[in-house]
């Protein structure tokens, strides 16, 4: 009777996973497919806009850009350095000093000659205490913005309280934007006066090499855990976040670099202190924020703007990095449930919602019982063919196809890999992959479902390598003719 | 394919076998097709990657060649026929995009020069103004705008009424950069088409077109049957040329109490060139419901008021707003309040930040 009990149990699991799959894979093919045409679009559009035209009008908007710097005595000042060089006609640039217990603060003021500086907040918006507020004296739209610690998304609201212009982009303050990525991302905020949120791709700089914060030669890391991240961050950005623009359902803008339109994040009640995804949590909260509200809007990804980040080399680091991400994931799509499903929310209610719900939030718990039922399957001697093949299909194969998807869509954007050699290992990479790396990522996100439930609420120390410089390193290629920066 | 597989003797073989077994020869299917698919992908990325460095290197060698040509042709004296006849027929059209980055940066003669060279080339993109792909249409007249405007005026003028706005846009974009007389208030009176443009684009690309566009823009202002966005973006735009004649129409124009973002382009156009006369107007408006109607209130009586407004102007730091305070702390120091502002920063008055922030604004 148990057993029989137990076999209903197992082979119900194996139906379930087998459907979760399909499920899953069938909408990445969905969003990598309408992401083809989507890369073509913006990039025949891109084609027909002249950014120099563009800064000498003056038609852009002014941009603040907010980094939260917390211990980033390291890197602090070559990363506002790479800020001061933006190729646009106004930005200014509020740093936070979230309460650092190294000597960022002193660098920064040091580095800058920044001096005491008396500024009325335009936002009321709560934070931590603000102990001062500074600018520096030779370059007059750097600010800094001293207080004590509250966080990633408390020091993002202190910066939008002192923000004078309609628009701010959130940047992390380890990561190097591109010279022209301000004038890129701005361009759906002038042809569309609806959009309110715009996020560019971030691209991983580990094998890159970086000259005055700017990545000068694009390579393939040398650490296998990075170059997994590569294939990751193609997936999630090309495939992923191109594929929902375009349907107009895209949830997640990252917290590298985002622009967004400052009086409706101040209206929709700044970022958000109790998560630690502060940055979907945001993007899903405006969407609900103008549903409910009426408000004509948009969300928008584009693909010309890049900032460069550094992924985790380390198994440790990288697992404290997924556990965060599923429990930011977690903690914005429970915190905003009344959208799921609801008809109210439009597509973003009953399409992106429930496929970011129950695919990519309880996904992980699927795929581990998942897992779990093959192997007991498989040791009870009750895997048919029939099954194990069903499994392999949809557990490796299709994952294969999505990752090759990906790494095609990246030879259609602009800063490709170079080398030949690049594109054959990251096509090489999609297949190694499905052997335990996906299966450990699937772990992590069970793990950030874990410490959610436990209420953890910790970033987890990520240790930092800082930039391949060209004093460091050899392995990066330069740019062919006419793609230098 | 017949005579290979008897397909009649594999359907009877499928038909044999048990319903599980039917299942796991369609499951064998489906991964063999997405291993081929695999396969086609890798075999396309690579193809891709391919092409995309046969392209890098012929573009390359272009570049090259071109720059040669192009520096002889900027720099000799002579006709620039010769140096057109090197160019090869399948090679106009990238020449042609080529040409563009130059006409970016030079202005006169040089400029006279490559338009030159790029006339013999022009008429082969005609057939793309016609193209079912609205960005090759854009790209088109992007490329006759900038380089053949005078001899395509026409054809620029069509794509005006192009279907797709995107394209209309761009055919916009070269009148106005070229400041046609003629066709730079047909942009005008099509505005309603750039409906979801923002406001500043709008304003920037009209005021490129030049002064003479002011007529038209002041007849913008004052016409209440056009949108109220419309009338905004002329209103920016008089003020982005400080037309000094649009300040009686625009003071006239406050009157009726118009929607709020109107009303804040029409005080900052006073602000910018409104004289003693209007302010009675700016004044009645710092009481405004609407923040930002307030804020550019405060900021034309900075610019047209005096030490008079000096009460109204301290009242306005408490304004509960504080982008009205800031207008207001900014007023104070225009109209020489800067006594007053030292006084409030060095006391416990809860906008003694605010103080500060202005005086050292001046600074």
């Amino acid at each position: 009777m148990i057993a029989g009990v137990g076999a209903v149990l197992l082979w119900t699991a194996n139906g379930l996973v087998l459907a979760y799959f399909l499920l899953l894979n069938g909408v990445y093919l969905v969003t990598s497919f309408v992401s083809v045409r989507s890369l073509r679009r913006h990039s025949d559009r891109a084609k027909c806009l002249d950014a120099t035209e563009l800064l000498e009008s003056g038609a852009a908007p002014p941009i603040t850009v907010i980094a939260p710097a917390y211990n980033e005595e390291a890197t602090c000042v070559e990363s506002v350095r790479s800020l001061l060089t933006l190729n646009y006609h106004d930005h200014r640039i509020i740093v936070v000093n979230d309460g650092s217990r190294d000597g960022t603060f002193t660098r920064l003021v040091e580095a800058f000659e920044m001096v005491s500086s008396p500024r009325l907040p335009t936002a009321s918006l709560p934070t931590a205490p603000v102990r001062r507020v500074y600018r520096s004296r030779w370059h007059p739209n750097l600010w800094l913005v001293d207080k004590e610690n509250g966080g990633k998304a408390d020091a993002l609201n202190a910066g939008l309280r002192y923000c004078e212009t309609p628009l701010f982009c959130a940047i992390d303050m380890d990561s190097l934007v591109e010279r022209d990525a301000l004038i890129r991302v701005v361009w759906p905020f002038l042809e569309d006066r609806h959009t309110v949120a715009a996020g560019g791709v971030i691209r991983i700089a580990n094998g890159c090499k970086v000259e005055d914060g700017v990545v000068r030669s694009v390579g393939l890391p040398r650490s296998l855990v990075a170059r997994f991240q590569v294939l990751e961050y193609f997936r999630a950005f090309l495939s992923a976040r191109m594929g929902w623009e375009a349907l107009n359902g895209l949830l997640i803008i990252s917290g590298a670099f985002g622009l967004f339109r400052r009086s409706t994040v101040v209206e929709a009640g700044g970022f958000w202190h109790e998560t630690v995804g502060e940055d979907m949590e945001l993007v899903v909260r405006l969407h609900r924020h103008c549903r409910e509200r009426g408000m004509a809007y948009r969300i928008r990804a584009v693909p010309e703007a890049v900032a460069w980040t550094e992924a985790p080399e380390s198994l440790r680091v990288l697992g404290r990095q997924r556990d965060r991400w599923q429990r930011g994931l977690t903690q914005s799509l429970l915190r905003h449930r009344v959208m799921l499903c609801n008809p109210r929310y439009g597509r973003i209610g009953m399409v992106a919602y429930p496929y970011f719900y129950f695919l990519e939030m309880l996904g992980p718990v699927v795929e581990l019982v998942g897992y779990v039922a093959f192997v007991t399957t498989v040791l009870l001697g009750w895997a048919s063919p029939l099954y194990i093949a069903a499994f392999l299909m949809v557990a490796v194969v299709f994952g294969l196809i999505l990752s090759v998807m990906a790494v095609a869509l990246g030879e259609l954007t602009y800063r490709r890999y170079p080398r030949l050699r690049d594109l054959l290992h990251l096509i090489w990479l999609a297949i190694l992959e499905n052997l335990g790396y996906r299966q450990l990522n699937t772990f992590w996100r069970i793990r950030g479902m874990w410490s959610y439930l436990h209420g953890a609420t910790e970033w987890g120390d990520m240790a930092r390598k800082g930039f391949l410089t060209s004093g460091n390193r050899s392995e990066a290629e330069p740019l062919p003719p006419g793609r230098q920066r | 394919m017949m005579e290979l597989v008897d397909v009649e003797a594999l359907r009877e073989y499928v038909a044999s076998l048990p319903l599980h077994e039917r299942w796991f020869l369609l499951l064998v299917g489906a991964i063999g097709t997405l291993l081929v698919l695999s396969v086609l992908f890798t075999g396309y990325t690579i193809f891709l990657r391919l092409r995309n460095l046969a392209k890098e290197r012929l573009w390359g060698v272009r570049e090259e060649r071109w720059t040669q040509v192009v520096l002889e042709a900027l720099t000799s004296e002579g006709p620039v026929e010769e140096v057109v006849s090197r160019i090869p027929k399948g090679d106009r059209l990238p020449f042609l995009d080529f040409l563009q980055r130059y006409a970016r940066r030079v202005r006169g003669p040089e400029r006279r020069r490559l338009d030159a060279l790029a006339r013999p080339f022009l008429s082969d993109l005609l057939p793309e103004l016609a193209n079912r792909n609205p960005y090759q249409r854009a790209r088109a007249v992007q490329t006759l705008g900038m380089l053949g405007y005078q001899e395509h005026r026409s054809a620029v003028a069509r794509m005006l009424d192009d279907p797709a706005p995107f394209v209309a846009m761009v055919a916009s974009r070269a009148v106005l950069a070229q400041g046609d007389q003629e066709l730079a208030p047909k942009v005008l009176a099509r505005l309603e088409r750039f409906g979801s443009w923002s406001v500043e684009y709008l304003t920037g690309l009209l005021s490129r077109a030049g002064v003479f566009m002011l007529p038209h823009l002041r007849a913008v202002m004052v016409d209440t049957s056009r949108p109220g966005w419309v009338r905004t973006v002329a209103v920016r735009t008089l003020e982005e040329l400080h037309d000094a004649e649009s300040a009686d129409a625009a003071a006239a124009a406050l009157a009726p109490d118009p929607e709020p973002d109107l009303a804040v382009a029409l005080l900052r156009l006073l602000a910018e060139v409104g004289r003693g006369e209007h302010l009675p107007r700016v004044l009645a408006l710092t009481s405004a419901e609407h923040e930002g109607v307030r804020g550019a209130a405060f900021r034309g009586v900075g610019a047209l008021g005096g030490k008079d407004d000096l009460p109204l102007l301290l009242d306005g730091l408490h304004d509960p707003s504080p982008w009205v305070a800031i207008r207001a702390a900014r007023a104070l120091r225009e109209v020489g309040g800067d006594g007053s502002l030292e006084a409030i920063f060095h006391s416990p008055h809860p906008r003694a930040d605010l103080a500060g922030q202005v005086l050292k604004e001046k600074q």
